[in-house]
């Protein structure tokens, strides 16, 4: 048995013990379903090109506040319900530097999704003929970014699940054109089964966390001094 | 220790959750590290709120290596 491997477990366990509440879980699989709402609204108002601006800018709004919304119950819920119950930590350099590496490849995917974006919307301007199945290109390159991205994050965060949610998010853009395409079903469900079982398994995470982890007692939260 | 060890520092509700032991027991057992003088206290304000950090001195940090290398020597001259 070796005592440098224990001491490693035991600090990615106690790094772990920051993912248990299901927060993360629950706020990409809200990101998603966002990301399918976009979708879903935008094909009921028909192709960008008969969009007129204020709707657009509507919808764009509209999903923004969504994001921001979630976002901001994601913080409030670490803050109030989380830290309160499992205590405040420090992890060393190590994590740090993880944690800048992190920060760098999410920028970088922001960048690629600018990039995306910029392409979609030409294709929304001046739709070629294979329009439909023209879209799957960017919709590749952003399940590539996602699956990259979620994988790093996975990797460096030591968040295993996020390497299932990196496929999640690459198939729901393509799976939703090519059941448009073929099928005729316009209805995002690709979006709405992947971001359901991520908000589902967070949802039960976090029961689990808030059952494991009571509020700590008065005596307990207060300082020892 | 070994918990403090791996991390720059923890609060006290944070020691409890990993170590699963009672708030009087883990009390008990920080106030004996501390006057060993192997953990410090660092005070700091959360939202404006006293909050006790606690962290591995230097002092601690040796005794913490030296302890496993020890346990480590112990586990080798083991026989099979």
């Amino acid at each position: 048995m070796s005592q440098r491997i224990d001491l490693k477990e035991i600090e990615k366990r106690a790094f772990r013990s920051t993912f248990q509440d299901g927060l993360w879980d629950i706020f990409l699989g809200l990101l998603l379903l966002n990301m399918g709402l976009g979708t879903f609204i935008g094909g009921i108002l028909g192709e960008g090109d008969d969009m007129s601006f204020p709707q657009l800018a509507l919808i764009m709004m509209g999903l923004t506040a969504f994001v921001a919304l979630v976002l901001l119950g994601f913080f409030v819920g670490k803050k109030f319900i989380t830290t309160p119950r499992i205590g405040r930590v420090k992890f060393g350099p190590a994590r740090k530097t993880r944690r800048k590496a992190v920060i760098l490849v999410l920028s970088l995917s922001v960048l690629v999704g600018v990039i995306l974006l910029g392409l979609g919307l030409m294709f929304s301007i001046a739709p070629p003929e294979w329009v439909a199945l023209g879209w799957l290109i960017p919709a590749g390159a952003f399940g590539v970014n996602a699956v990259v991205v979620l994988s790093l994050i996975a990797y460096y965060m030591d968040y295993t699940r996020a390497y299932v949610y990196g496929w999640f998010y690459a198939l729901s853009f393509p799976v939703t054109i090519l059941l448009a395409e073929y099928l005729d079903i316009t209805f995002p469900i690709a979006y709405v089964v992947f971001a359901g079982i991520m908000v589902l398994i967070g949802t039960l995470l976090f029961i689990r966390f808030l059952r494991q982890y009571p509020m700590p007692a008065e005596e307990e939260s207060h300082d020892r001094s | 220790m070994a918990l403090l060890y791996v991390v720059e520092s923890a609060d006290f509700i944070f020691l409890q959750r990993q170590t699963g032991l009672t708030w009087g027991n883990l009390s008990s057992h920080l106030t004996k590290l501390e006057e060993a003088g192997y953990v410090d206290v660092e005070k700091e304000f959360v939202d404006k709120k006293p909050h006790t950090m606690l962290h591995l001195t230097d002092q601690g940090r040796a005794a913490f290596q030296e302890y496993r290398q020890s346990m480590k020597q112990v586990f080798e001259d083991l026989p099979e």
